[in-house]
């Protein structure tokens, strides 16, 4: 029924007079392990190349259709190798309403570091290191938009989607291999459950306040240890749960306040809280204030100057944004998550230049063992139409983090060179 | 564009009534505001309008970069307009919108939506010295130039490349602002700003902004079609060309809500 959907869907297209507009990607990443793996595979150089289009198509006024394929070439990691959809969704919009559906991605959140709230759709984990990547997600999805009391959406979701784990030859390599194959359900319907979800969302002057209720298969597996011939190795477990939660940001001029708060409950899953609250403060122009004040010589702040130390010093078009977050699960250690008493600090910089560079320096810190993880996010604009991306992890003090013990050798910095097109 | 219609009207209305009375006893300060106001009046009931904006960033040995924007407007009676800014070009960051909900007694609201992450952001409005997508246009620069976001003083007639202008003083209300003062030539018999001179936190002279090209819609509204931005500290410009202007097209508040966002093409 749904593969009918979906080709009932790529005929309507194919056949409407309507524009066509895309936006897509092609890319290239290398990522280097300078140590070696507790794997069974002992590389330490990987390449791999991604390609992406998300389609929208007018099939009538108000009506229309999206459609985003990938596909992934990973020299090391089988499990990367492959192709897909993120997107194909039919949206039909009237003033007040929005009506979704099809194959789709919905975000929910404010926080920097991570997103408990954010349950619509499943992570992509092996997609991007980041964990920012999501899968598609079967729903009906309506939408209904108030002036005065906010707006309100409801989904159905009757398709579950795994997470994605690395695979047997991949980095970073858990420590133990986690066998897809082996994924077991509380529903007696599997990933054929039906999902449901709720939320409401309002702004109120400064802070923008959203509220959400949903019933289904967490997304966020348990992982059971199997013995098996081949040894031992991880089992996902997906239990129901019902969460409500909250997010909100309150924003007074240069600060942020947020937070995201759930509490979820369940026959198989511990009754529990988790949350993620912080600020972020900017310092917009940030080294602006040396040249207003005379603290520099006056030399150095013309435009014939070539020493790098000199021209940054001069640079009053660059913003610092510092990041502090706290990062809890009522669980504590018991927790099937990783953030559960952790602080994150953050540096973002924003050159403002031609270029559109950026730089994130971060640290999050376990408060109760001490693992730390260091983390750096760059990016710049190349030749136009390309962007050269840096993105290191180094894993430190892991000894007593039961997790992120296995991650000991697995710190890496991956460069990216997308075109974008 | 727009101001508290009830100062605006008590003010129009002193204008008017009393011009030629009080010509003699006008202050700087109040014949600056007068014009001021009578430039955004002449402006008023344009309803929706949208454009193409091509900027072209040029650094000091002359090499060139391109974004591509289209802009959206709609006028709010008693408030602030709303606009939407949709980035094609550079590729990268093509999809990217980007609202404004601007206010003239309290701050604009600005979200921006970011089409890789589905992510729709409230952004901070208080930047408003930083630049525009790297350019040498400020965030205030663009923006929408509301009357009560000034203040005046008038300091001379003057024939500006043939045309007879008023020059006159504005100074930033906003503290966050990047500028000490503008100095504005305002075209006479069209009242446009044809030239505006910035003046950094330190009072040196900073950028010049030429207006040029215009032309005028629905018999009415004047628009540029080009303005050049040169920074004289820098040595960088920057030149916005506007084309395919289109007034009253029927857009709708819902085009200017968040919901909005993520379906702009």
């Amino acid at each position: 029924m749904y593969r009918l959907f979906l080709t009932g869907l790529i005929a309507v297209a194919s056949t409407s007079a309507f524009a066509l507009d895309w936006r897509g990607n092609i890319s290239y990443e290398l990522t280097y392990f300078p140590e070696s793996s507790v794997g069974t595979d002992n590389w330490n150089f990987n390449s791999s190349f991604g390609a992406d289009v998300e389609l929208s198509h007018d099939l009538a006024d108000n009506v229309f259709l999206t459609f985003h394929p990938f596909a992934r070439w990973d020299q090391q990691d089988d499990e990367r190798t492959r192709a897909g959809a993120r997107e194909l969704l039919l949206t039909t919009v009237g003033d007040t309403w929005e009506f979704n559906a099809g194959l789709g991605t919905v975000f929910w959140g404010v926080t920097e570091s991570r997103n408990p709230v954010d349950i619509i759709n499943q992570t992509d984990a092996i997609e991007d290191l980041t964990g920012d990547e999501k899968l598609g997600q079967v729903m009906l999805n309506l939408k209904w938009f108030t002036d005065s009391i906010g707006e309100f959406e409801a989904f159905l979701l009757p398709r579950f989607e795994e997470r994605t784990f690395i695979g047997t030859n991949g980095r970073p390599f858990p420590g133990i291999n986690i066998d897809t194959d082996l994924t077991t359900y509380e529903s007696s319907e599997a990933e054929d459950n039906i999902d449901f979800a709720l939320r409401w969302a309002n702004s109120f002057d400064a802070w923008d306040i959203g509220l959400h209720y949903f019933d289904g298969t967490s997304r966020d597996p348990v992982l059971l240890p199997v013995v098996t011939e081949t040894g031992a190795v991880l089992a996902p477990r997906y239990s129901l749960l019902r969460q409500v939660g909250i997010d909100a940001q309150g924003l007074y001029g240069d600060l942020a306040i947020k937070t995201e708060t759930i509490h979820q409950s369940g026959d198989e899953i511990e009754n529990h809280a988790e949350s993620v609250t912080g600020i972020e403060y900017t310092l917009v122009g940030f080294l602006s204030p040396l040249q207003e004040n005379d603290k520099l010589p006056e030399e150095w702040c013309t435009p014939d100057v070539r020493n790098p130390f000199k021209r940054l010093a001069c640079n009053d078009r660059m913003d610092l944004g510092l990041v502090l977050e706290y990062l809890w699960d009522q669980r504590g250690t018991d927790s099937n998550q990783l953030f559960q008493n952790d602080l994150l600090a953050g540096l973002r910089f924003a050159f403002n230049d031609t270029a559109t560079s950026d730089a994130l320096f971060g640290i999050v810190q376990d408060l109760d063992n001490g693992a730390t993880t260091l983390s750096i996010e760059a990016s710049t604009r190349l030749f136009d139409s390309y962007r050269l991306k840096v993105f290191g992890q180094q894993f430190l003090n892991t000894s007593d983090d039961t997790v992120l013990n296995a991650f000991e050798n697995e710190s890496f910095l991956q460069v990216d060179l997308t075109y974008f097109y | 564009m727009t101001f508290t219609s009830k100062y605006r009207n008590l003010t129009a209305a002193i204008v008017l009534l009393f011009a030629p009375a009080i010509a003699m006893s006008q202050s700087a300060e109040e014949r600056g505001l007068a014009i001021a106001v009578e430039a955004d009046a002449r402006d008023q009931g344009y309803v929706d309008s949208s454009a193409n904006m091509r900027m072209i960033l040029r650094n000091r040995a002359g090499k060139e970069s391109i974004r591509n924007v289209r802009i959206k407007s709609l006028e709010v009676k008693g408030d602030g307009d709303k606009s939407l800014s949709i980035f094609d070009e550079p590729a990268d960051v093509k999809g990217t919108t980007s609202l404004t909900w601007s206010h003239s007694a309290k701050p604009d609201e600005q979200w921006l939506y970011l089409p890789a992450l589905k992510r729709v952001k409230r952004i901070s409005s208080k930047n408003k010295s930083g630049p525009f997508m790297g350019s040498e246009f400020a965030f205030e620069d663009i923006g929408s130039q509301e009357v009560d976001k000034y203040t005046y003083k008038y300091l001379r007639d003057e024939n500006l490349n043939g045309t007879p202008t008023f020059v006159m003083e504005r100074y930033p209300v906003d503290k966050n602002s990047g500028y000490t003062k503008q100095v504005v030539w305002i075209e006479q018999d069209r009242y446009l700003a044809q030239k505006i001179e910035f003046y950094d936190r330190k009072g040196a002279l900073l950028k010049t902004l030429a207006s040029s090209d215009f032309s005028q819609y629905l018999d009415k509204f004047w628009r540029a079609a080009k303005l050049e931005m040169v920074n004289h500290q820098s040595g960088k410009s920057t030149t916005l060309e506007f084309s395919d202007y289109q007034f009253q097209t029927g857009l709708k508040s819902s085009d200017f809500s968040k919901n909005a966002l993520k379906r702009q093409k």
